[in-house]
């Protein structure tokens, strides 16, 4: 699948992902190797902006190639719903093109890009308000069987007990948390994508992680 | 304390760990594709966009060195008479390419060629130094030709214009060149009232015979008197042709 998705994505001539990322992303073209290490080096303001003004399709692949996984994981974690999540993720994007002439990289992209992500979750959440109702949990560990359970190893059941503890937390702790971990944003870039002051952010995101240790730390201590 | 410690401390690493297991969803190839084409359509055309608002300068500039350009090659241009001038003093000149006007005027050089000769003596005797040579040469050309009458209207025009030409550059000449005059120049003669004749009336009332009379003159050794005869058989037969 991931080799797959891998071939549908690189083009002739465009640029390869990221030197951190080819396990999952390889098969670059290699003529197009050099300007796809250069593209890899690139800031993405710098290729959000080469984007905007020149139109360079390369820039913007870099870009997305760089962001699209931890966005659509940030979306499916607070949704939980595949189909929800894939909707959302492409009106986040869908946003980011139509606004590429004003913008301005006054802050660091990923700050600029989570925003986005944020307000479409936020603006989904208003749109249908009995979203934690009406979504479809698709929690593949309620699928399995207790047979299955049993034979899970240990990890597997830390992973399960996370899972649990993060579909539980209040949103705004998830957020919090989702943004930290999956966005890789500091305490006052949460600040400004979630137009909280910092220290709210930092109570949140130590009660999240509070959580979420005891989740992992009763899982292990209970087996 | 330093901001990256207190980041720090918001970050369990078991949990983390335990995170990037749990989440390894990635998007599917469909909805990459969907995103990209919709980036591509709403990308801006490169070629527009330079041209528009990056090379507005690089326009003007080539506007403006194109018109500079046309402007000096206009000036440049020499004019008619000119171009005339130039192959009479350039006498060893490499032809140019044979443009129409060109060959019309080359043509129409050839009519006059006794007249130029007859300017050249008459620099001569101004500047006091013996013109043999071309003298000579339009002498042995005009012995060889034979006579004929251009009938084109246009090409007396052309022979009309040269000759005022010659007229005026011959004006020029001896203005410049300030020697002490020897002899009465040319112009002096021309302005003279009565001007002497060395060819009786029944030779001149034909131009072949006029012509004749004017070779006589010039093998006699009288060729001042030869030239005065052969500008007044151009002036009466403009027509007149020497070959």
């Amino acid at each position: 699948m991931v080799s797959g998705r891998s071939e549908t994505l690189v083009r002739p001539g465009a640029g390869c992902a990221e030197p951190g990322r080819s396990a999952r992303v390889a098969l670059c073209n290699a003529a197009a190797l050099p300007y796809a290490q250069h593209m890899a080096r690139t800031k993405d303001s710098a290729l959000m902006l080469r984007y905007a003004q020149d139109g360079d399709m390369d820039a913007f692949e870099t870009l997305y190639r760089r962001h699209k996984d931890p966005v659509f994981r940030y979306l499916k974690r607070h949704c939980r719903h595949e189909e929800t999540a894939e909707d959302l993720f492409q009106e986040v994007w869908g946003k980011l093109i139509r606004s590429r002439a004003s913008y301005r990289p006054t802050a660091k992209f990923t700050t600029f890009l989570y925003r986005v992500a944020h307000n479409c979750f936020i603006d989904h959440v208003r749109r249908n308000k009995r979203h934690e109702g009406a979504v479809e949990f698709q929690d593949e560990w309620h699928d399995a069987g207790q047979a299955t359970l049993d034979q899970e190893t240990e990890r597997s059941l830390a992973r399960r007990r996370l899972d649990i503890a993060l579909r539980d937390l209040p949103d705004e702790q998830r957020d919090a948390f989702l943004l930290h971990e999956e966005g890789g944003l500091t305490l006052d870039q949460i600040a400004s994508v979630t137009n909280s002051k910092r220290e709210a952010v930092k109570s949140r995101l130590r009660y999240a992680m509070q959580k979420l240790k005891v989740a992992v730390g009763d899982e292990e201590s209970a087996i | 304390m330093s901001e990256q410690t207190r980041h720090d401390e918001l970050r369990d690493p078991r949990v983390s760990e335990v995170y990037r297991e749990l989440s390894n969803e990635e998007t599917s190839a469909k909805l990459d594709r969907n995103i990209l084409d919709m980036a591509e359509a709403g990308a801006p055309s490169r070629s527009l966009t330079r041209l528009l608002a990056v090379k507005p300068l690089a326009w003007a500039a080539t506007v403006l060195l194109t018109v500079t350009l046309v402007v000096h090659l206009q000036q440049e241009t020499p004019h008619p008479e000119a171009l005339l001038y130039e192959e009479d003093v350039m006498t060893d000149a490499v032809p140019l390419p044979a443009a129409p006007e060109r060959a019309i005027k080359r043509e129409a050089q050839q009519v006059v060629a006794p007249a130029s000769s007859d300017r050249q003596d008459d620099v001569a005797a101004d500047t006091g130094t013996p013109t043999p040579a071309a003298a000579r040469d339009a002498d042995a050309d005009a012995a060889r030709a034979v006579q004929s009458f251009a009938p084109a209207a246009e090409t007396r025009a052309k022979m009309q214009e040269v000759e005022a030409f010659v007229a005026e550059r011959e004006r020029s000449i001896s203005s410049v060149t300030e020697t002490p005059e020897p002899t009465v120049s040319i112009q002096g003669r021309r302005s003279a009232a009565p001007e002497p004749r060395y060819c009786s009336e029944a030779e001149t009332a034909d131009a072949s015979s006029w012509y004749r009379c004017i070779l006589k003159l010039t093998e006699d050794g009288k060729l001042d008197e030869a030239a005065a005869e052969r500008t007044k058989l151009f002036s009466a037969f403009p027509d007149f042709e020497v070959r």
